[in-house]
């Protein structure tokens, strides 16, 4: 307990320095802005901020990671309460309370009780990160190659289920994912699969020129698809939230932080269902059920203390078992990776300061929409007048020299733009990304488990099946896909 | 649906192509590997989950008999198709050919000005856009982020 403050003390000691403040500060405002602007998601905000960062030592670069990720969740509510357009699937909560808010002439006090409850949201979240990640790192010890197996395949498949309208669909995007991540060398005998003889894809697909394709650029072509009509801002009056307000809906901020948390530790779910579970927990619990989807603070309070409180929980299994709780969480696990940091079950072992600095960078990013939140929204205000026309291009070309800049290698940006068009297509026929994301980042980790314990088990798969904890996550498995699929049936015999 | 009719056979396609692929793959027994270390072993387990979804699929259209079009809410192409050209002619004609500012002033003034079409007033601002795109994101990377340039 107190080894824990003493490390997150020093955590917070290491970035008070002048230039970390700032990048906290500016990475905060630039997930802000990305998550104000319908279209652009915390998604792909990470994932071209870690192609920006490529080359800063890996603290700084993390920090301005994390902090875009928390601003650009946060972000989302801007437009969702002022336009009815969620900035982020995370926000589409937020609109129905939000939206009707603002029509009642309150807009700026409905982004201040959003703001409370991000900054509230954060931080229970944080308190379960700092509590959490050394009792599952405990347990993540105990995990060997079999179950690392069914938990990438948990991930998938939980993720296929409960993103999306689609579960066949979520599942076929995941099993996609981890189809493409074995192309390239395997591990074991470095022979080439599915390369057709080209030396750039000896090495695989680059993780993040594909991230920026399916999130980036295939984000911008959706946007651009339509010509949108210029946007109707609603008044903005005082930002500030009483102290009573916040006070008087104790109960659903707690409920809503642990709900938020707890769904963003399940592998790839995310801050939309964080938000939409919080949010009808708040409304089942409300004395004031009538005011919800009319205006209800209770309401934009638990949506947003909820997918706020999901960003913390969505990096406890990053850290613990290498497995993103959501998709701009696997694009984050990407980059510590590729900054040489190896989060899994060892890390409370070899480097439990990590975990305090995540915290601390938390914080710091806590810090920075609370200033924003209160002091900018004017200047927020003014950026969703901003035109798509001016700035897709100015995005696209980030795209491009990010996905180059990750090896200096124009092959790269050919894969930002397949994954690109391939991302566009699969969201117009209703496939989700995020199975496909997690699916690309975890088809590693299931390969190397499946191999690993057949060799241990020279062949036999029993172990796959009779482990305890590989059994509990099989069985979890077949669960999740039988329940759909007795779904299906009373809507097969539907008359047309 | 009939376009999960058709999706479904594109993926059960796509499934069985990448099952046959991993079956003929080398199976390397020349250097002792044994079955279950072969390398085509996961693709050809996920491709096979990838077919049998994929039938699902095109089952599940079949089943409910709702083959007819249902009009999607994301229906026309829109402004893709333009997007898309001077989206690839910038990645793939004009970076690595021509000076990075260049493409980029190129590009961007180029997009600001179609998408701003008709608005002359707006139109020409684009080659303001473009040069301070140019001018910020080739500093930016090349001093601030210490990023080479394509």
């Amino acid at each position: 307990m107190f080894e824990g403050l003493v490390l997150f003390g020093s955590s917070i000691a290491g970035f008070l320095t002048v230039e970390s403040i700032l990048w906290a500060l500016g990475a905060s405002l630039i997930g802000v802005v990305i998550g104000a602007l319908p279209g652009l998601t915390a998604t792909m905000g990470v994932a071209l901020m870690t192609t920006l960062t490529l080359k800063m030592p890996s603290s700084q670069a993390l920090l301005v990671l994390v902090c875009t990720y928390v601003g650009a969740i946060y972000g989302g509510s801007r437009s969702a309460i002022l336009l009815n357009i969620p900035g982020t699937p995370a926000s589409a909560a937020s609109c129905l309370d939000g939206y009707a808010l603002a029509r009642q002439g309150r807009a700026g006090y409905a982004m201040g009780i959003a703001t409370t409850g991000s900054v509230m949201g954060t931080l229970i979240g944080m308190f379960f990160l700092a509590l959490f990640t050394p009792l599952l790192g405990n347990v993540a010890l105990r995990f060997g190659a079999y179950e690392f197996f069914w938990l990438a395949a948990f991930g998938v498949v939980i993720s296929g289920n409960l993103t999306g309208d689609d579960p066949l669909k979520g599942w076929m995007a995941g099993f996609l994912g981890l189809f493409l991540a074995t192309v390239g060398q395997e591990s074991v005998y470095a022979f080439e699969r599915f390369t057709f003889g080209t030396r750039d894809l000896a090495g695989g697909l680059s993780l993040v020129p594909a991230l920026v394709g399916a999130f980036g650029f295939a984000e911008l072509l959706l946007v651009m698809r339509e010509r949108r009509p210029p946007v109707e801002l609603s008044p903005v009056d005082s930002v500030v939230p009483k102290i009573g307000d916040v006070l008087k809906y104790w109960r659903t901020i707690v409920r809503s932080g642990c709900i938020g948390t707890f769904i963003g530790i399940i592998p790839g779910v995310g801050e939309d269902s964080a938000a939409w579970t919080s949010y009808a927990a708040a409304k089942r619990a409300s004395s004031e059920k009538e005011l919800f989807g009319k205006g209800s603070v209770e309401g934009l309070m638990a949506a947003e203390t909820g997918d706020n409180a999901c960003v913390p929980g969505a990096i406890i299994p990053v850290l613990t078992l290498q497995i993103p709780g959501s998709a701009p969480a696997a694009v984050l696990m990407a980059a510590m990776l590729i900054h040489g940091v190896r989060p899994g079950p060892l890390i409370m072992v070899e480097s439990p300061h990590f975990v305090y600095d995540i915290i601390a960078m938390m914080l710091f990013a806590v810090i920075g929409i609370l200033i924003y939140g209160l002091v900018l929204t004017r200047f927020l205000v003014q950026v969703l007048r901003v035109r798509y026309q001016i700035i897709v291009p100015v995005i696209f070309v980030l795209c491009v020299v990010g996905s180059f800049a990750i090896a200096s290698r124009l092959f790269d940006v050919w894969v930002m733009l397949a994954f690109g068009v391939i991302g566009f297509a699969l969201r117009l026929a209703n496939y989700p990304m995020a199975p496909l994301v997690l699916g690309l980042v975890l088809g590693d980790l299931l390969e190397k488990s499946l191999r690993r314990g057949l060799v241990l088990s020279d062949g036999d798969v029993t172990p796959f099946f009779t482990r305890p904890i590989s059994a509990f996550l099989c069985a979890l498995i077949v669960l999740i896909v039988l329940s759909r699929f007795i779904r299906w049936r009373p809507h097969a015999h539907r008359p047309v | 649906m009939k376009a999960d009719l058709v999706q479904g056979a594109v993926w059960a396609l796509g499934g069985g192509i990448i099952v046959y692929a991993s079956w003929t793959m080398d199976r390397l027994e020349r250097h002792g590997a044994a079955l279950y270390t072969a390398p085509g072993l996961v693709p050809g387990l996920l491709g096979l989950v990838l077919l049998v979804l994929g039938v699902v699929l095109a089952l599940r259209a079949l089943r409910t008999g709702e083959l007819q079009s249902a009009p999607s809410p994301r229906t026309g192409w829109g402004n893709t198709p333009a997007v898309l050209v001077l989206c690839f002619g910038y990645a793939i004609g004009l970076v690595s050919h021509v000076p990075f500012w260049l493409a980029t002033l190129i590009f961007v003034t180029t997009f600001v000005a179609v998408f701003e079409y008709p608005s002359r007033r707006r139109m020409a601002m684009a080659p303001i856009y473009g040069a301070a795109t140019s001018l910020v994101v080739t500093y930016l990377f090349e001093e601030v982020f210490l990023v080479r340039l394509p």
